[in-house]
């Protein structure tokens, strides 16, 4: 069929294995796509005015229900801004302990994303189960990493799915030396683990891709960033994260009850890929170097390099949760007092798929007067309509309806969406005319 | 919570596995709350390992064999009063179970993976606690506890790879009439 002519409709009903429901309308018009929509339509979940009125715990607790994936990124984004406001410096210790923290959620999710979301695609398997009954090893380990993410979250949270330990100032109460020593043998025993997935994820069979786009993350002076830095781009931005709002509009379009962001009026990356084409240099040097072995160059325009970058930043989340705890000393006083005063104040971390900006203002009682919340997934949004008009005009729109689907949905779940952090399909439809 | 290196040790049957599904506080917390009791009632068995997870996937941080039994204690709705208590088979799971978010992989998709990996084969049971309407704190009355009790004995006593409670249907004890 010629390319230039191709007309018509698909309906693909169901794409699993992405994190929310939504849907993917296409129509072709004599061979090329006349209109491309990621549908976002679940009911707004008004989560910024639920805030309003509520005390400072209550936001901590309560940003963690947004999402049962990523709750710590949004504790620590809201904690960020709120201490921001209370004039709250936390201590080393403390800044240590939730970088911990943090880096049990890149575990748990980039592995769940790997293993049982993303890996399917690339060795032609529809499932995480049947891809296990071929490779049970690699799915074991990565059940194994994941419930080490898991075990992190629940020392410092009490719980791995919305932990309740964060507060301003610190956590409420600190590990003791035992249950840390526990967690550190796990650690130290599933090293060789995590290195061997680096390994196992380069050796993947991934679709070769080249596109322009923009990788915008933190960067931190001296980490590879997590809990902190200014915003950056690989195309100059260089911003304190109070200067987000200048740079990066929101705005809503019709067929999405999820804003679509733009940087300096273009689509932009945020996540692990974005994250590592930014801070290469901020990996430890064993970690580059076992990178560059695998033979695949970053900073890489290849889109399905994600997952590689995902494998990296849980061999990295590991190390570095060995290393914090090293010597770990419970800390007398895990937080400070903190004394309710008005203000603006904003947070920006990187959740596992991406920064996570959060902005409030509390009244003189320490009371929410406004939030605003921008997660990742919102932000990648318009990147990845940008993506998926690119991809499947590449893949060639003359393929079978199920070919484009099933390239439509990997493209897709490259992304690892949590679409409004709720369902968990997305309906595909292509009209072509 | 348990690690991989847990001590273990096998009957005929293999080692068995009791794990409660949950959370800490609210209703979902009935799993948790059966396990802690069974597994006090059971603390001299050896072939026995308890625990309260919560989420289903973590059942894979403990050494699971291929010829192990799995039993898994949930909170349940709308399959009769407070306190029911119903065993499933996984293949009998009600549709659409672990279905309401993908955040994570739920029960339906954890127990998929365990036939995938060749785990279990020994026998898994999914057993269902009827919860007590909205806000009502959860609670195992001595009438629910004695249905779960009778029921994890009979699962524990039965013969490895038989039709017993393992792999057979779907079976419910209900509370009396008050």
């Amino acid at each position: 069929m010629n390319d230039n002519t191709r007309t018509g409709e698909i309906h693909v009903p169901v794409l699993a294995r992405v994190e929310g429901e939504g849907a993917l309308d296409i129509r072709v018009r004599e061979g090329r796509i006349e209109t491309l929509k990621l549908r976002i339509f679940e009911p707004p979940r008004l989560f910024e005015k639920l805030l309003e009125g509520r005390a400072v715990q209550d936001v901590i607790d309560g940003v963690a229900r947004i999402c049962g994936i990523c709750p710590v990124a949004y504790q620590m984004s809201a904690v960020a801004a709120l201490e921001a406001i209370l004039g709250i410096t936390p201590s080393p210790w403390v800044t240590r302990m939730r970088r911990v923290m943090y880096c049990g959620e890149w575990l748990q999710s980039h592995s769940l994303h790997i293993h049982l979301l993303a890996a399917p695609d690339f060795l032609g398997f529809d499932s995480a189960p049947a891809m296990a009954r071929r490779y049970p090893d690699e799915v074991r380990r990565g059940l194994r990493l994941q419930g080490l993410g898991n075990a992190i979250m629940q020392t410092f949270g009490g719980r791995s799915v919305h932990p309740v330990g964060v507060c301003t100032g610190g956590f409420f109460r600190a590990p003791d030396a035992s249950s840390m020593a526990a967690l550190r043998a796990r650690l130290e025993a599933s090293r060789d683990e995590s290195l061997a997935l680096i390994d196992w994820v380069a050796g993947l069979p991934l679709p070769e891709d080249d596109q322009d786009f923009v990788s915008v993350s933190l960067r931190h002076p001296r980490d590879y960033p997590i809990t902190a830095g200014r915003i950056v781009s690989d195309h100059g931005l260089d911003i304190s994260v109070d200067d987000f709002e200048q740079h990066v509009r929101e705005f809503q379009v019709p067929h999405s009850t999820a804003l679509h962001a733009h940087l300096d009026g273009r689509p932009y990356l945020v996540g692990p890929l974005a994250r590592l084409n930014n801070n290469l240099d901020r990996l430890p040097a064993e970690l580059r170097d076992r990178l560059a072995t695998s033979g695949i160059r970053f900073p890489s325009r290849n889109m399905f390099h994600s997952i590689i970058a995902r494998a990296v930043e849980m061999h990295l989340a590991l190390d570095e949760a060995l290393q914090l705890t090293e010597a770990y000393d419970p800390a007398a006083e895990p937080h400070v007092q903190a004394t309710p005063r008005a203000g603006t104040g904003v947070g920006c971390t990187e959740a596992p798929r991406g920064i996570l900006w959060h902005r409030y203002t509390l009244d003189a009682q320490g009371l929410v007067e406004s939030a605003r919340i921008v997660p990742p997934t919102s932000q990648n949004q318009a990147r990845m309509e940008e993506d998926l008009g690119a991809a499947l005009t590449r893949f060639g729109l003359d393929r079978d309806d199920d070919a484009l689907r099933l390239h439509g949905e990997m493209v897709i779940r490259n992304y690892d969406p949590c679409i409004s952090c709720a369902t968990h399909f997305l309906d595909f439809h292509a009209d072509r005319e | 919570m348990p690690t991989v290196n847990e001590p273990r040790s096998s009957g005929a049957g293999g080692h068995a596995y009791l794990f409660g599904l949950g959370s800490p506080h609210g209703r979902d917390r009935l799993g948790w709350l059966a396990a802690e009791r069974l597994g006090a009632e059971l603390a001299g068995r050896g072939d026995l390992s308890v625990a309260c997870l919560g989420q289903p996937s973590d059942l894979f941080l403990h050494p699971l064999a291929a010829g192990d039994r799995l039993l898994l204690l949930d909170a349940m709705r709308g399959k009769g009063p407070p306190g029911t208590v119903m065993a499933f088979s996984p293949g009998e799971l009600p549709d659409g179970v672990g279905t309401l978010s993908s955040h994570g992989i739920g029960l339906a998709g954890t127990l998929a993976l365990v036939e995938a990996l060749g785990l279990c084969r020994a026998g898994i049971r999914v057993v269902g606690i009827e919860m007590a309407p909205a806000g009502a704190a959860p609670t195992l009355g001595e009438g629910t506890a004695r249905r779960l009790r009778n029921e994890v004995q009979r699962w524990l006593e039965a013969p490895p790879h038989a039709p017993g409670p393992a792999t057979a249907g779907a079976s419910t004890a209900r509370p009396p009439p008050e």
